[in-house]
């Protein structure tokens, strides 16, 4: 087991690096860098400067120049301040500032969306299977690949016209109402603004894992040690929930892994059309803003994101079954 | 009819057996495939919205009711009316209309998509498969590593490196990212299927190697790659409309559906219709043909049943 995992840490590790370096190519391979953006925002900028800002960044250095640069800038800091990160260009900040808050609201958001789509998902897939082929089942499934099938984008919108404007249930967008109290009125105000991107983050895996854990359960309940249960005479709550449940989750942890990279797809569009301001939303403005750190950054969080749960997926997979043996 | 013999007993009880599974007897493999298919109603219903979608796109400049780029601007912010039975927009255009007309780069995006990827897919883990060793291991690394990322930001950035705003550059970027699914269940197959006797037969009668793999193989392994290029339409039209409602797709002036919501939001509340039908049919063009992807999973191979 333990000589397992650290096979897989270090896969992981291998995984983080080759990543950074592919993201890092392409994105230094973007037409276009802050100089020339600088020189287009003020055309008063003299040609020497700009020429002077090119070198001082390292602009026309070879792409693994840069890589390496920024690698030490990533693990010791820069050489200046000593800012991990380093600097963002766009706002004149450290890095590490500008992520932290918006590190802490995508959470907000991924958790929400994770825990809802997890409980209404995992619930509405075990019904789905102890009903089947009822109309309820048959609701759910095409509820499911409605689910599967909407673009996240446009289900936002429909969401702000219907719940935000229609029936102005929940706010259009943004993150806090302006002047309110801190505390608990804060806290309340950030859940009523939650509620709407996390319903509309969380529906496609909430479809994804109805629909899978209705075929898992599906097939344990038709296992020998389910009948077995049933015929201690146990009764049939306890026989689903302790016998039957525990094992159809099994092959769920799996795809609850997997599916990290897709919520956090989701994130950049549900925070986009929200306007939260969260990772998503930094990525792509960073990204077409040419400010490498920053779009780094949160490259390399979303990467590591994937990475650990990953490796936590294989820790839950082998505690869970002990059937299973890595060595 | 005299008493039946134990044998005539036996065969009938295993014809009614497989008849009770939905195995018809004296009937090929697409026969058994497309009776299975007819059983599922919603693949039906998936199937047949999939083609007249198609047809609406293909027919669109013989079919639309209004002129696609004729600008009107004393008809702008029409609401849905007779005339206009999605309003118009904010140049006086049928929203209809352009929804038609933009369905036909949508779905070709949907459709090349899918073959681009079924093709480098099918190939790679062909060669995967059957070579094995370090070929094997260094593209299932890959493998590894691309179905690992969030591909959005990546698009973001390929997009931003690739000028142009047509079909070509987003197919390309969806082919990039895309093959491993295919190439994964290829491998799987071909792993499965190359000891098998015929391949052994191929092999002595003197075939080549690529003539094993494209004659042999690849056939064989085919049915999970139709599955998985039919719910590549409706991922590669999810993807492209995200993809161009950031910005960073097919470019205006071609329209796409994705496009046609870039500025959607801003109107949302003058012209709510503008945001409202041109995801109505992304949507429901990707619930058609996953649908129909699930339908075929179940007629074409029911082992992969979910």
């Amino acid at each position: 087991m333990q000589r397992f995992l650290f096979r897989r840490f270090v896969h992981g590790i291998f995984i983080l690096v080759g990543l950074s370096v592919l993201m890092f190519s392409l994105l230094v391979m973007t037409p276009g860098d802050p100089v020339e953006l600088l020189q287009a925002s003020n055309p008063d900028v003299r040609p020497e400067d700009t020429a002077m800002l090119r070198k001082y960044y390292g602009l026309d250095d070879p792409v693994y120049v840069r890589y390496v640069k920024w690698v030490r800038i990533l693990v010791l800091g820069d050489p200046a301040t000593g800012a991990r990160l380093g600097y963002s260009r766009t706002y004149g900040q450290p890095v590490m500032k500008i992520i932290g808050d918006r590190l802490k609201n995508t959470l907000w958001l991924l958790s929400g969306a994770f825990v809802l789509a997890f409980v209404v998902g995992v619930s509405a897939g075990i019904y789905s299977a102890l009903h089947q082929y009822s109309k309820a089942d048959y609701a759910i499934t095409v509820a499911a690949f409605a689910g599967h099938s909407v673009p996240v984008f446009w289900q936002g919108i429909v969401f702000i016209l219907l719940f935000a404007v229609w029936i102005p249930w929940f706010p259009a967008g943004g993150m806090l109402t302006p002047g309110v109290a801190p505390g608990w009125p804060a806290l309340m105000d950030r859940l009523w603004h939650l509620i709407l991107p996390v319903i509309v983050l969380a529906t496609f895996n909430t479809a994804a894992w109805a629909r899978y854990m209705r075929s898992s359960m599906l097939e344990v309940i038709r296992q020998d040690y389910v009948r077995t249960a049933r015929a201690k005479g146990n009764a049939e709550r306890i026989v689903i929930r302790r016998h039957a449940m525990r094992n159809a989750l099994i092959p769920i942890i799996t795809l609850v892994a997997l599916s990290v990279p897709g919520l956090l797809n989701g994130s950049v569009l549900t925070e986009t059309v929200f306007s939260w301001p969260g990772m998503g939303l930094l990525l792509f403005q960073a990204v077409l803003g040419h400010d490498y750190n920053v779009a780094m950054a949160v490259l390399l969080f979303l990467a590591l994101t994937t990475v650990v749960f990953n490796l936590l997926a294989d820790v839950a997979y082998a505690m869970a079954d002990p059937r299973i043996r890595y060595d | 009819m005299a008493q039946a013999t134990p044998q005539q007993i036996a065969l009938e009880l295993e014809r009614r057996r497989k008849e009770a599974a939905g195995v018809a007897i004296g009937q090929s493999y697409m026969q058994i495939a497309w009776r299975r298919f007819l059983k599922h109603r919603l693949a039906l219903i998936g199937g047949t919205a999939a083609i007249a979608l198609t047809l609406m796109a293909i027919l669109a400049p013989w079919i639309a009711p209004h002129s696609f780029e004729k600008i009107n601007l004393q008809e702008r912010w029409v609401s849905p009316t007779l005339q206009n039975v999605f309003g118009t927009d904010e140049l006086g255009r049928d929203v209809l209309t352009r929804i038609m007309f933009a369905g036909r780069i949508s779905l070709v995006v949907g459709y090349v998509t899918a073959i681009a990827i079924s093709i480098s897919g099918a190939l790679i883990g062909a060669v995967a498969g059957f070579y094995g060793g370090w070929v094997d291991n260094s593209l299932m690394r890959l493998v590894d590593i691309l179905i690992s990322v969030p591909v959005l930001p990546l698009y973001l950035i390929l997009a931003a490196l690739i000028p142009g705003g047509g079909v070509g550059r987003i197919v390309l970027i969806f082919t990039v990212f895309g093959w491993t699914t295919v190439a994964r269940l290829v491998r799987g197959q071909i792993l499965s299927l190359k000891s098998a006797d015929f391949v052994e037969a191929g092999r002595a009668m003197g075939a080549s190697e690529v003539r094993i793999i494209l004659r042999h193989l690849i056939p064989n392994a085919l049915a999970p790659v139709i599955v998985a290029a039919t719910l590549t339409v409706g991922n590669a039209i999810l993807a492209e409309s995200g993809l161009s409602f950031l910005g960073l797709g097919i470019q205006p002036p071609t329209p796409s559906w994705g496009n046609m919501l870039t500025r959607a939001q801003e109107y949302l509340l003058k012209a709510s219709w503008l945001a409202v039908f041109p995801g109505l049919f992304i949507f429901l063009t990707v619930l058609s043909f996953n649908f129909l992807g699930d339908g075929l999973r179940d007629a074409l191979d029911p082992r992969l049943k979910t």
